[in-house]
């Protein structure tokens, strides 16, 4: 029979072994519904970028109002994250805002590989919703440039002014426009 | 010239052709011709009653012209009142175009806040705090 101070430092480690399983399931839980929202977030940013192409960015404002809706969603699980990951670094004695890896490092066997698969799966969802959030950008850029050189070119016409500056040099937005038509 | 004053010279000029022939032809006559024997007081009534009936034509033909004048200011009235019309409409049509195109700016507007949004919106869609945390 094992003496009581060492019973009860047995028991506490069990206890802390339990609250930390608790505690990281309920990580996993946070971070699938964060998930969830990313994957939502990834097939909007597909639609926009399909509406880009087409250009048809009345159809845009829809896409960017439910955009705004999910990054709000995910702002506030991800307080709810935060609180869990700072409760898990103290119960695993690391620093007090931890990376997932070295959360992972910390627990074991099968707690540990399951937050391991949510967080490969959370990883590809961010890279894949960072590269099309860029290539998003730049065709934003792109169709921003024609609606500016349309723009231009029917105040100018209105304006009665004139396509070329004194100098002879062809206006900026005119020129942004010639250069995105050749482009296209 | 105006339209009205050009038909009146013409008119005014032949008139005045058959008149100048006369005087012509009366001259050559007393010139080559012995002078005829006539009665001087039927002469004088013949030649009141040619002057009255000239008169009367030139009278005539005075009233025509004027008629036709007026007639050609009436056309010109018309012409100008066409004129008003047309610069009316070309206003009217100005304003249209106008109209549309600031319909067509204020869709491009438009077109370029919501491009705008979207930028910004894809600029701030992940917390660096939960792509660092992921890392």
């Amino acid at each position: 029979m094992a003496p009581a101070g060492v019973r009860n430092t047995s028991e506490m480690e069990i206890g802390k072994d339990s609250r930390v399983a608790r505690i990281a399931l309920e990580l996993k839980v946070v971070l699938e519904q964060e998930a969830s929202i990313l994957s939502n977030l990834l097939e909007l940013m597909h639609a926009e970028r399909e509406l880009l192409i087409k250009f048809q960015i009345d159809n845009l404002s829809e896409v960017n109002k439910n955009k705004e809706l999910l990054v709000l969603q995910h702002s506030y699980i991800d307080q709810g994250r935060r609180k869990l990951t700072g409760r898990l670094a103290e119960e695993l004695g690391s620093d007090e805002d931890p990376t997932l890896s070295l959360l992972i490092g910390s627990l074991e066997g099968k707690t540990a590989s399951s937050l391991s698969t949510t967080a490969e799966n959370l990883r590809q969802l961010v890279q894949a919703i960072q590269k099309m959030s860029a290539e998003n950008c730049h065709l934003i850029e792109a169709s921003l440039q024609s609606v500016r050189g349309t723009l231009a070119q029917i105040e100018r016409r209105l304006l009665k002014s004139e396509t070329y500056s004194i100098n002879g040099v062809i206006t900026q937005e005119l020129s942004k426009l010639a250069s995105l038509n050749a482009r296209a | 010239m105006r339209i009205g004053d050009k038909v009146l010279a013409s008119v005014v000029a032949r008139q005045m052709q058959p008149e100048r022939k006369r005087s012509e032809e009366a001259e050559a006559t007393s010139s080559n011709a012995p002078p005829e024997k006539t009665d001087g007081s039927e002469e004088d009534s013949q030649k009141v009653r040619d002057d009255a009936s000239l008169s009367q034509k030139a009278l005539s033909e005075f009233d025509r012209l004027l008629a036709e004048r007026n007639q050609a200011l009436e056309g010109k009235e018309t012409d100008i009142k066409d004129s008003k019309d047309a610069e009316l409409l070309a206003n009217q049509l100005k304003d249209v175009m106008d109209s549309n195109s600031q319909a067509v700016i204020s869709g491009l507007r438009s077109r370029e806040y919501v491009l705008q949004a979207a930028a910004q919106l894809n600029k701030n869609l992940l917390d660096k705090g939960f792509v660092d945390f992921l890392a």
